[in-house]
């Protein structure tokens, strides 16, 4: 007497490959959005720190109207950027008989993208800071 | 007989992986979605912080360079017995500056808009020996602000 060759064991292995074609292929789709989202937030992180670097130079700025000493300040303080982000510097001083006003602009790109850019100003009397209380 | 059959068909049944898979694809789904979601609303907060900030500073630049033409009008005037009479006259040229007289000098106040719900108002002492002192720089709402009458409960009275 000859046996049946079918067995429940192919059925099994054939809804396992499908199965798994169909994962290998969900899951592609599923890393693509995790990883996007991951580049999101990364990029996310370096706006909120280039704000935060951006909001203590316009602070600082506004006191001395000097680029420089703002950077060494700001740098000392609270620590350096990224390495991948470079700073532009715009710096212009208009000078009247009473004091100099300041107008400085940065602008901070990543891997040459743009990502940040702001405009702070002083107005830095002669002889001295102002008297703001 | 029955004991052999049964003992084959014993382990991972037909349609128990499928189930399985598509309850794990449905989990990565939507773990996926919510970080997407995340890190969007993260970033849209993060430009609306910068906006802001950019905002803000460039409101804060307008204001000081009016500050710095104020000055430029009170070291002119340095000295000058008119000083007062002179300054809210000069003053008055820059838009949106107004004048109170001090004893010793004049106050002028201006407010340079943020957005359209916040401006920089600026409150600064000009003297007659040409120095001038800030009282106030600081960020006003532009809305009034009303004052909730409360809830209209019984007050015990017929």
């Amino acid at each position: 007497m000859k046996r049946s060759t079918k067995r429940p064991l192919n059925l099994f292995f054939i809804e396992m490959i499908i199965s798994l074609l169909f994962f290998s292929i969900s899951g592609a789709v599923i890393l693509s959005v995790f990883a996007g989202a991951d580049k999101k937030s990364r990029a996310g992180e370096t706006l909120e720190s280039v704000i935060v670097f951006s909001q203590s130079v316009a602070e600082v700025y506004s006191l001395n109207g000097d680029y420089d000493e703002t950077m060494k300040i700001v740098s000392a303080e609270c620590g350096k950027l990224d390495d991948k982000i470079t700073v532009a510097k715009d710096e212009e001083k208009t000078e009247n008989a009473a004091g100099t006003f300041s107008k400085l602009t940065l602008i901070f790109t990543e891997n040459g993208r743009k990502i940040y850019y702001f405009t702070c100003a002083a107005y830095v009397k002669n002889g001295g800071s102002d008297e703001r209380t | 007989m029955n004991g052999r059959k049964q003992q084959k068909n014993a382990g991972i049944g037909v349609g128990y992986i499928t189930v399985m898979i598509i309850f794990a694809i449905l989990c990565l789904t939507v773990f996926a979605v919510l970080s997407f979601r995340a890190a969007g609303s993260n970033d849209a907060l993060n430009d609306r912080a910068g906006n802001y900030l950019k905002n803000y500073y460039a409101a804060d630049m307008s204001a000081k360079e009016i500050l710095s033409r104020l000055d430029e009008i009170a070291f002119e005037l340095k000295g000058s017995a008119f000083f007062a009479e002179s300054f809210e006259e000069e003053a008055k040229t820059i838009e949106g500056v107004s004048v109170k007289s001090l004893p010793n000098g004049c106050t002028a106040e201006y407010s340079v808009g943020i957005n359209d719900r916040q401006s920089i108002f600026a409150s600064v002492a000009f003297f007659e020996n040409g120095e001038f002192k800030i009282n106030e720089w600081k960020s006003i709402t532009n809305d009034t602000f009303e004052d909730d009458p409360g809830l209209n409960v019984w007050d015990g009275t017929f």
